[in-house]
C-alpha cells in the first residue's frame, strides 16, 4: 500500500486514490489511426521510473500526476493538474 | 496427582488461579500465564504430536513462534477447532481444548507410523518420481491416498463465528518487540514527543527479560523492565499493545499486525503506518543436526531456561548440554541448577552426537569423541544449541537480501533497509545489556530522520555476535533439517545431486520451510548444509525470499468483520423505503439494492414479470431509475466537450430537447451509452448507464483536467440528488397530466427526447424526460431525492384508475430485449463497434471525437463481424437455452462446435407470446431469415432459430409518440 503524497491533501493512503495509467502524451483527436495505434497499443515501458496519472477519489478528486519508481516504490515528485495547467 | 514437573516456587505464573484444559480428551491442570506448551510439559507430556510424514513421535522443542513440531488443533469454548496452532503460541484458558493431529487411531498408537522403515522409498520427490503413471490414477487414487496419510490438521467446515475487527492507526515510530532492545528504544524515544506505538506478540510484554536473569543498565533484568514499563505508561504518546504479531510490512512503513485475544472481538487486524520502523524481533536459536535429533525431549536451550524461569517448569529431569556458545552453556547449566535438574552429560565441542535413543521421549545419547571413543550419555532431556538467528524477516520483506554473518554463522540484516532500522538480538547482538543499548542507539537514529537532521552523529558499537557453530554433527540417518516437514540432510544431499542446487528449487523440491513455521529454525541450517554440499560459500548460497506473514494469520482476521451482508455497503435507492411498502422483492445489481418485481400474492417470479409487462405494453407501468449516473455540464464550451466525448452528432441541439448518444473508448470500442439533455444555454444534463457512472465520472474529470484544461466547463455530479421515476405505457401521458404539471404535456407540446423542467402539483420540483427504454410512450420524472416517497405515493394514487403497475429490474430486462435496446456487459462488452450494434446512423463522420480515429482500423470494417440480431425459435414455442452457441449443426456428442456466434439475453417475450433472444453473430445484419442452431453444450440441447431483427416489438418505433 503506497502512501501518494496529493499536492492538495498531503500524503494519503493508496486506498483513496483511483490509478488511471501511465501519464501518457495522447495524439490529438483528429490524428491517424496509426499514431492512435503506436501510442495506446505499441509503446512500451522499460523504465524504472515512470509517470503516471492517479485520480483522488476518496479527497479532492483532483487527478495529479505521480513519479514513481516501479522497483522500489518510491514517489520523487508530484503535481496536479492545476499546477500542471499554470506552467 | 497433575502437575507433576511444575517447580514449587517461581516463575512468572499465577498459582493461585487454576486452568482446567484437555489434551486428547484428557483433563489437565495448568496455571494463569501457562502457554500450552508450558502445561503440557508441567504435565508431564512430552509425546505432542505426529510428524508430516514419517508420523513419528514429536514433543516441544521450543518456547515461540519458531515452533516447527508441536502442532494442534485448538478450540476455545463454543468455537470451532483451529487446526495447526504451535503449542508454545496457545495461552492457556479454561476449557479449551487441544487435541493431536496426524495420528490414527491415536497419539500413542499410530499406524501411519508403520511406514517408518519405509522411509528410504520416500525422500524427495517420491511423490513425483512414482505417481506419475497411470496419470488418470492421480485423481482417482494417488492423491486421495497420499491426502489420508499425509498433512496437518483440518480446517473446519463450519462456520467462523469468532469475531474479527479491522482498525487503522499511524505513529511517528513503531517499534516491533518490546525486549531489552524494544523497550530501550521506547526509552529513549518517548522523551521526543514523537508517537509510538511498540507491538509485543506475547501476552506479556519484556521478550527476554521474562527469563533472562542477567542485568541490564545495572539493573536485575525484571527490575529494569517493570522501571521502564512504568515509564513508558506514564506517557501518553506510547502505546503498548501486547498479543499482537507484526506480520507484514508493505511499502512506505505500512505494517500489518494481528491482534489476537482482544476485548470484545476475537481479533483484530491492524493497519499501521509508520513513519520509521525499529525492529527488535530478537533472534531464533538454531537447532543442531544429528540422527534421530527430533525425539520429545530434545529441546533448544534458550527454551529450557524459558520453561524453567518464566513458566517454573522442569522439562526433563536428567539432562544433557549440546551448545556451540560457552555463555549459553553457562546460562542453561544454571538454569538447570536451579530446577533440581541432574546434568548427565556435558561433551565438549570436539565431542559429537551420532545418536538418540528412545521411543515416546529421548532416554539417551551416544556421543562420538575425538579418538573415536564411544559414550552413552544417559537423559531425558538435551538443550541444544547451535547459535542465533536474527529475526530479521520482517525488515526483508520488502525484498531485501539479508548477508551471512561468519562468525556467527547466520544471516544478518545491516543496520537499516528502507525505514526499518534493526535494533538488538535481530541484528545479532547478543547481551540484554547491550541489546538495551543498541535499542537506545537505534532510536536516536530514527529520531534524528524523523526530525530531518542530516548527520545523525550517532555510532553504532561494533556487535559482538555469539560465535555460532555450522551445526553439523556427523551422520546421516534421520538428522532432521526441517522437522515440520520432515526434510533430512539425506533429502538435501538428493536435491541438490539432482541438480535442485539454487535454495529456491532446494527449497521447492524438498519442501524445506515451506511449513507454517516458514522454515524459522530450518532455513539458516539448510544453508548452511547446501553450502556443504556445493562448496560454494553460504554468503554466496544466499537465501529464499522473506514473504508476508511472518507467522501463519488466520483468513477470517484478514476479512475483518467484511463478510455475509457486509462484504461492500449497499446502495439504496431512495424509492427504497415506498417500494418495500409496495411489497417489492429486491436483488442486488453491482453495489445497488435494486427492485427486481413487485409480487401479488402467492404470485410466482414468471408470473409476476408477465404481469408487469403486459401493464405497460397495455396501460402504464412505473420502474425507478435513479441509479443512473447524471452529470451537470456547464459553461461555454460545454458542447464543444460533449461533442468531443460522445460519437453523435451534438451541435443541433436545441434547449429543451435531448439525445440518444454513443460514448467509445480511445480505441474506438462502444464504452456507454445514456442521453444528453440540454437544459439552457451552455446547460446540458447527460446520463451514463448505473455500472459506468463513476468511471465516466471518472474519465470526464481526468479529460478536462489533463488535456482540455483549456476548455470552460463545468462538472457536477448530480446522481444522488435527484430520484427518478419512469412512468411508461400507453396511459402515461394521461398520467403525467394527472400529476398536474405547471407545462403543457400534450403530444405536440412535449415530444418524444424532449426535457421540461416544472412543478407537479405546484409543489413538487421536477425535470422530466421523454425517453424510453421500454419502447412505450414514457416519462422519467425526476424529483430532488426527499421528495421520492411523495411522488412514488401521488404516482400510485392517480395511477390506479389507469391500472398503474409498479415494474422492477426484472420486467425492464424483458422490455429492452423486446425492442433490442442494449445492455452494458452483454451487447455492449467491451468488443463491440456501434455498427456492430446496428447504430452505425448515429456515428457522426463529420467531427473528431475520442475513438473516431482508431474506430476507422480496418479490422472494425470488416462484414465477418458479430452482429446483433434477434433470434426467435422456428417452432415458435421452444425456449432458447441461454448462454447458446449458434452454429450451423445441432449439438452432436463429441464433435466440436464451431460457433459462429453466441447469445448475450434470452427470455420468454409475454408479449409476443414466443421465446426471443439478442444474440451476436458473424455478419449477421445480412442473415435475415437465414435458419441456423442454438447449442448449449453446457446443457446439450439445440434448438433450431431463425434470424431476425434485434427489435421484436413495434420495430417501427410508432409507440413512443403515444
Amino acid at each position: 500500500m503506497l502512501l501518494i503524497p496529493c499536492p492538495n491533501c498531503g500524503p494519503r493512503d493508496e486506498s483513496e486514490f483511483d490509478y488511471g495509467g501511465r501519464a501518457i502524451a495522447l495524439p490529438p483527436l483528429e490524428a491517424a489511426s496509426d499514431d492512435w495505434h503506436q501510442v495506446l497499443h505499441l509503446s512500451c515501458d522499460t523504465d524504472r521510473r515512470v509517470d503516471e496519472h492517479w485520480y483522488h477519489a476518496g479527497g479532492c478528486e483532483c487527478w495529479i500526476r505521480v513519479s514513481r519508481n516501479l522497483f522500489s516504490h518510491e514517489i520523487s515528485e508530484v503535481a496536479s493538474s492545476i499546477d500542471e495547467a499554470a506552467k | 496427582m497433575t502437575q507433576t514437573r511444575r517447580l514449587s516456587s517461581g516463575g512468572l505464573i499465577d498459582r493461585d488461579t487454576t486452568i482446567h484444559f484437555t489434551f486428547n480428551g484428557r483433563a489437565l491442570q495448568g496455571y494463569a500465564g501457562d502457554s500450552l506448551a508450558s502445561a503440557l510439559l508441567a504435565n508431564g507430556v512430552s509425546l505432542v504430536a505426529r510428524s508430516f510424514k514419517y508420523h513419528r513421535p514429536r514433543g516441544i522443542l521450543s518456547a515461540g513462534l519458531e515452533e516447527p513440531s508441536s502442532l494442534v488443533s485448538c478450540r476455545r469454548r463454543g468455537q470451532v477447532y483451529a487446526p495447526n496452532l504451535k503449542a508454545p503460541e496457545v495461552r492457556l484458558e479454561n476449557g479449551l481444548e487441544a487435541r493431536s493431529q496426524n495420528c490414527w487411531p491415536s497419539l500413542d498408537i499410530d499406524l501411519g507410523a508403520l511406514l517408518q522403515p519405509a522411509s528410504a522409498l520416500l525422500a524427495t520427490g517420491f511423490y513425483y518420481k512414482t505417481f506419475m503413471w497411470p496419470r488418470r490414477w492421480w485423481h482417482k487414487l494417488y492423491e486421495k491416498c497420499i491426502r489420508r496419510i499425509a498433512g496437518q490438521g483440518r480446517v473446519s467446515t463450519q462456520t467462523d463465528t469468532r469475531l474479527h475487527d479491522r482498525r487503522n492507526a499511524s505513529c511517528d515510530l513503531l517499534i516491533v518487540g518490546s525486549g531489552p532492545a524494544g523497550l530501550g528504544a521506547a526509552l529513549a524515544a518517548v522523551e521526543s514527543g514523537l508517537s509510538i506505538i511498540l507491538l509485543e506478540q506475547d501476552a506479556v510484554p519484556g521478550g527476554s527479560t521474562l527469563w533472562e536473569q542477567s542485568d541490564i543498565e545495572g539493573l536485575p533484568a525484571a527490575q529494569w523492565r517493570e522501571q521502564a514499563l512504568a515509564t513508558l505508561a506514564g506517557s501518553n504518546h506510547c502505546r503498548i499493545k501486547c498479543n499482537t504479531l507484526a506480520f507484514g510490512q508493505y511499502d512506505h512503513g505500512r505494517v500489518m499486525a494481528l491482534e489476537s485475544h482482544a476485548d470484545v472481538v476475537d481479533s483484530i487486524s491492524w493497519r499501521l503506518r509508520a513513519r520509521r520502523l525499529l525492529l527488535a524481533c530478537g533472534a531464533t536459536q538454531r537447532p543442531l543436526v544429528f540422527p534421530a535429533n527430533d525425539r520429545p525431549g530434545i529441546m533448544l536451550a534458550a527454551a529450557v531456561r524459558q520453561y524453567i524461569h518464566r513458566y517454573a517448569v522442569a522439562p526433563g529431569k536428567r539432562a544433557m548440554l549440546a551448545t556451540a556458545d560457552p555463555a549459553e552453556r553457562e546460562l542453561t547449566r544454571h538454569a538447570l541448577q536451579q530446577a533440581g535438574i541432574e546434568i548427565t552429560g556435558d561433551p565438549g565441542p570436539p565431542e559429537r552426537t551420532t545418536a538418540t535413543r528412545g521411543r515416546r521421549r529421548l532416554r539417551g545419547v551416544t556421543c562420538l569423541a575425538t579418538g573415536g571413543r564411544r559414550r552413552d550419555i544417559s537423559c531425558d532431556l538435551l538443550c541444544m544449541s547451535a547459535g542465533w538467528n536474527p529475526n530479521a524477516q520482517l525488515g526483508a520483506q520488502l525484498g531485501d537480501r539479508l548477508h551471512f554473518d561468519r562468525a556467527a554463522n547466520a544471516l544478518r540484516p545491516t543496520a537499516q533497509i528502507g525505514l526499518a532500522l534493526f535494533s538488538g538480538a535481530c541484528r545479532g547482538v547478543s547481551l540484554g545489556d547491550d541489546c538495551a543499548r543498541d535499542g537506545r542507539l537505534q532510536a536516536q537514529r530514527a529520531l534524528a530522520q524523523l526530525q530531518r537532521q542530516a548527520d545523525d552523529n550517532i555510532e553504532l558499537a561494533e556487535i559482538d555476535t555469539a560465535p555460532g557453530n555450522s551445526g553439523y554433527h556427523d551422520g546421516h540417518d534421520m538428522a532432521f533439517i526441517d522437522l515440520q516437514n520432515d526434510v533430512m540432510r539425506t533429502d538435501l544431499e538428493l536435491a541438490v545431486g539432482e541438480g535442485y542446487d539454487h535454495v529456491e528449487l532446494a527449497k521447492r523440491y524438498t519442501t524445506l520451510g515451506m511449513g507454517t513455521d516458514q522454515g524459522k529454525t530450518s532455513w539458516n541450517n539448510a544453508i548452511l548444509e547446501i553450502s556443504r554440499i556445493t562448496g560454494v560459500s553460504p554468503a554466496d548460497t544466499g537465501h529464499t525470499t522473506f514473504r508476508p506473514p511472518y507467522s501463519p494469520v488466520s483468513l477470517g482476521a484478514l476479512a475483518g468483520a467484511d463478510v455475509g451482508r457486509h462484504m461492500t455497503p449497499i446502495r439504496h435507492t431512495p424509492f427504497q423505503r415506498a417500494f418495500e411498502a409496495a411489497g417489492c422483492l429486491f436483488q442486488t445489481s453491482g453495489d445497488w439494492l435494486y427492485s427486481r418485481y413487485f409480487p401479488q400474492a402467492n404470485e410466482s417470479m414468471n408470473a409476476a414479470i408477465e404481469r408487469e409487462v403486459l401493464a405497460v405494453r397495455n396501460s402504464v407501468g412505473c420502474v425507478d431509475m435513479s441509479t443512473l449516473g447524471k452529470v451537470d455540464v456547464k459553461g461555454a464550451d460545454a458542447l464543444e466537450f460533449l461533442s468531443r466525448i460522445y460519437c453523435n452528432k451534438l451541435d443541433s441541439i436545441q434547449p429543451g430537447r435531448l439525445r440518444y448518444a454513443l460514448m467509445l473508448r480511445e480505441d474506438g470500442i462502444l464504452w456507454d451509452d445514456g442521453t444528453v439533455a440540454c437544459l439552457g444555454d451552455n446547460h446540458y444534463l447527460v446520463t451514463m448507464t448505473t455500472a459506468n457512472a463513476a468511471l465516466v465520472w471518472r474519465w470526464m474529470n481526468k479529460l478536462l483536467q489533463l488535456q482540455w484544461s483549456d476548455l470552460d466547463v463545468q462538472l457536477t455530479s448530480v446522481s444522488d440528488h435527484w430520484a427518478s421515476l419512469a412512468i411508461a405505457g400507453p396511459e402515461s401521458r394521461q398520467l403525467l397530466q394527472a400529476l398536474n404539471p405547471d407545462f403543457d404535456c400534450e403530444r405536440d407540446a412535449f415530444p418524444f427526447a424532449s426535457v421540461r423542467t416544472g412543478k407537479l402539483d405546484e409543489q413538487i420540483p421536477c425535470r422530466v424526460f421523454s425517453v424510453s427504454f421500454s419502447g412505450e410512450l414514457s416519462y422519467e420524472i425526476n424529483v430532488p431525492s426527499g421528495f421520492a416517497s411523495l411522488l412514488f405515493e401521488r404516482v400510485v394514487e392517480r395511477g390506479a384508475s389507469l391500472g398503474i403497475t409498479p415494474y422492477g429490474l426484472e420486467a425492464l430486462d424483458v422490455l429492452r430485449i423486446e425492442k433490442g435496446h442494449l445492455s452494458i456487459g452483454t451487447e455492449i462488452d467491451g468488443r463491440t463497434t456501434p455498427a456492430d450494434l446496428g447504430l452505425a446512423r448515429m456515428v457522426s463522420a463529420d467531427k473528431a471525437f475520442v475513438g473516431s480515429s482508431l474506430l476507422r482500423r480496418p479490422r472494425l470494417q470488416r462484414d465477418d463481424r458479430l452482429q446483433l440480431i434477434g433470434l426467435r425459435p422456428t417452432d415458435g414455442h421452444s425456449p432458447i437455452p441461454l448462454a447458446a452457441m449458434l452454429c450451423e449443426r445441432p449439438w452432436q456428442a463429441g464433435s466440436r462446435l464451431a460457433a459462429q456466434g453466441k447469445l448475450t439475453a434470452s427470455i420468454y417475450s409475454p408479449t409476443l407470446n414466443q421465446p426471443i433472444a439478442l444474440a451476436l453473430l458473424q455478419n449477421g445484419h445480412r442473415r435475415r431469415d437465414e435458419k441456423v442452431w442454438a447449442v448449449s453444450p453446457l446443457t446439450q440441447q439445440s434448438v433450431e432459430v431463425v434470424v431476425s431483427a434485434s427489435c421484436a416489438v413495434d420495430p417501427e418505433g410508432r409507440r413512443v409518440h403515444g
